[in-house]
């Protein structure tokens, strides 16, 4: 890992279209600022750890259609909703 | 063509069915095109299959079938990126996860999977700012509480 620091208000290049600017400090928490192109998502790691495993966990998973049937139970299954 | 789903066995599809995820999925970088399969149209549930590797293959569902208050906006550079012109252009879905058994099964609400069907691109979209959960229960045997308060994101 490489690591530097930055005063508050100094920045660090990622590549050539990623900013992070340190934006300052308050107690613990450093407030950071990320300017990058809009097909980069930028996420708090634990939120991005989150939604990776879950994906992992989802993976091929194959549901008989009796058993999607059973979870609409009491639910309309109105898929006008995505239409 | 014919594609191969570890799911649905060899599938017949238009190519031009193929749907551009650029960032893939996250767990699954490489792969950015996907096909969506529907097993039964009167079912708020379609299959998510790779082309690029055929043992990749999610279940989604309508997840405003089983939470209807789901609220969920698109940051502008999300409605961007996608291309998104109008409400008529998005589909949302949320990835279903099954562990035990069908009573057991979550989607997940705080990252849906938005297209634009239209343009016949997608991307999994966190809502950072919301407390929604990558595990909302389905059944609707089991009681749901406050959607808002079961969110294990930040």
């Amino acid at each position: 890992m490489l690591v530097l620091s930055r005063k508050k208000g100094e920045s660090i290049m990622i590549g050539h279209d990623i900013e992070l600017v340190v934006l300052g400090t308050e107690g613990d928490t450093v407030r950071l600022g990320i300017r990058a192109p809009r097909s980069v998502a930028v996420n708090r790691k634990e939120i991005y750890d989150a939604i990776q495993e879950s994906n992992r966990e989802a993976v091929n998973v194959q549901v008989p259609l009796a058993d999607l049937r059973k979870l609409l139970g009491g639910h309309s299954g109105d898929k006008e909703s995505n239409q | 063509m014919i594609i191969q789903s570890s799911v649905l066995g060899a599938v017949e599809i238009e190519t031009d069915k193929a749907v551009k995820f650029t960032q893939g999925m996250p767990g699954f970088e490489d792969t950015t095109s996907f096909v969506l399969l529907q097993p039964d149209p009167s079912l708020p549930f379609t299959y998510m299959q790779s082309l690029d590797r055929s043992e990749v293959v999610f279940l989604l569902t309508d997840p405003f079938v089983f939470a209807p208050e789901y609220d969920l906006r698109l940051s502008e550079d999300a409605v961007e990126e996608l291309q998104i012109q109008g409400e008529q252009d998005v589909q949302v879905w949320s990835v279903v996860t099954l562990k035990d058994s069908i009573e057991t099964a979550t989607m997940n609400l705080l990252a849906p999977v938005v297209i634009n069907v239209r343009e016949k691109l997608g991307r999994q979209i966190v809502l950072t700012n919301s407390s929604y959960s990558t595990r909302q229960l389905l059944s609707s045997s089991a009681p749901q509480g406050d959607m808002k308060s079961t969110g294990d994101g930040a």
